[in-house]
């Protein structure tokens, strides 16, 4: 009974937090209240019994979306003159009728599919528990990620690909000049940086290997190595943007091309694509998650500083 | 009234409220926040189905993996088109001096 009074307030907040996010005066703050509606979600993560989902949503919804979010808040508007960055901009009246017509068709339809699910759960949880022992992990949801659905995380990989090209195709070379780190920021922030940053480092390689028997993987590793180049990029010490343009494209590429080995690997043998040997799966999980967790967080924080010099200079 | 039921209904408001304001906002980075809470109702709603759809484990029950592991690619795949947005959202304004998609303001 507790539990369902907390599932209720927790999913009283998140409505609401949501309706203050997208409704609220200023840009700033929809954007902080988008941040309190993300390490709610987080919350509800956990009420749903998925730790994976909750570290993620932390992690890359809120922390990195967020990120995002106020740094472009704070740069648009920037020389331009036109509206200030803490101006809201008026709702078109004559779309808030069909917006709110067509917003109440699909919450409709999408309510009556969720009460007409089938009584009787229908699920592929039994399955994979079933073949969990033979994927060479421990952890179902990273058996589905690494092993009965690779390729899911293969074409994810390449559409992180895709949108770090696009963005810095349309951002321009991301490589400004910066003030020295030492001198940009304050002694302070300095010392939790210099704390933080290696932690950050240690802490994803923990998280990674975790990934074989509990909540973990190259998604949370991957978010927590991009937190830690964001922090450092925000305090002026160039992280990736100083890597020569060959080693910031092997680390982009390192993902996708670990499953292009392990593809080519699979079939040269006669093996199906991306099916791992039985003997010798979790190396090779281990190998596409160490190269997974390098991608993920060189792509994210390339996409925040392609976000964040796009339109300076031109 | 169980978790299930909660969550699906909060996930369906969140879907609704969202599209609603992706629509009529014309702030583009509003837009942008909009699509994010839309994409977050559709991982709850997910997240609601999997836990519904459990099977009894050794501690408590476990969830559908399945549903997670789509929810897991997908919240990667939300944070890299925010961002391409963003840097598509910052050219425009740097082209047209607005933050929106109205052709009479932006084609100067």
């Amino acid at each position: 009974m507790t539990d369902l009074l907390f599932d209720a307030i927790l999913c009283a907040l998140l409505v609401g937090l949501a309706w203050q996010a997208l409704t609220s005066r200023t840009l700033f703050r929809a954007i902080v209240l988008f941040i309190g509606f993300g390490l709610s979600s987080a919350l509800a993560w956990v009420r749903l019994a998925a730790p994976d989902m909750a570290l993620a949503e932390a992690a890359i919804g809120a922390g990195l979306t967020g990120a995002l979010l106020l740094d472009a808040a704070a740069r648009f508007g920037r020389g331009t003159g036109s509206r200030g960055p803490g101006r809201s901009v008026p709702r078109s009246v004559a779309l808030r009728a069909p917006a709110a017509a067509a917003a109440l068709v699909i919450g409709a339809i999408v309510l009556l599919a969720a009460r007409s699910l089938p009584d009787a759960p229908s699920s592929l949880a039994g399955e994979v528990a079933a073949a969990v022992e033979r994927s060479g992990v421990r952890h179902p949801v990273t058996a589905v990620l690494l092993a009965f659905r690779a390729w899911d995380t293969f074409l994810e990989l390449a559409v992180l690909l895709l949108a770090v090209l696009g963005a810095g195709l349309i951002a321009g070379a991301v490589t400004p000049e910066r003030a020295a780190f030492e001198r940009s920021v304050e002694m302070p922030l300095l010392w939790l940086i210099r704390l933080v940053a290696p932690g950050l480092v240690l802490l994803a390689g923990a998280v990674l290997l975790q990934g074989a028997t509990g909540p973990g993987g190259a998604f949370q590793a991957g978010a927590l190595l991009a937190a830690g180049a964001v922090l450092l990029e925000l305090a002026g010490h160039p992280t990736v943007a100083r890597l020569p343009p060959l080693a910031l494209s092997m680390l982009w590429l390192a993902g996708v091309g670990a499953f292009v080995v392990a593809s080519v690997v699979g079939l040269a043998r006669g093996r199906l694509l991306l099916e791992l040997p039985a003997d010798a799966a979790a190396g090779w999980i281990h190998f596409l998650e160490i190269a997974a967790s390098v991608s993920i967080g060189a792509g994210l924080v390339s996409l925040f500083l392609a976000a964040r010099t796009a339109g300076e200079g031109s | 009234v169980s978790t299930f039921s909660l969550f699906a209904g909060a996930a369906t408001a969140l879907i609704a409220l969202a599209l609603y304001a992706l629509i009529a906002h014309r702030n583009l980075l509003r837009k942008i926040i909009a699509l994010n809470v839309l994409g977050s109702g559709v991982f709850l709603l997910l997240g609601a189905v999997a836990y519904r759809n459990g099977e009894p484990g050794s501690d408590g029950m476990v969830p559908d993996p399945v549903p997670h592991a789509m929810v897991l690619t997908g919240i990667v795949i939300s944070v890299s088109a925010t961002a391409l947005a963003l840097t598509l959202a910052r050219r425009i304004e740097a082209r047209s001096g607005h933050v929106t998609l109205s052709e009479q303001e932006g084609l100067e």
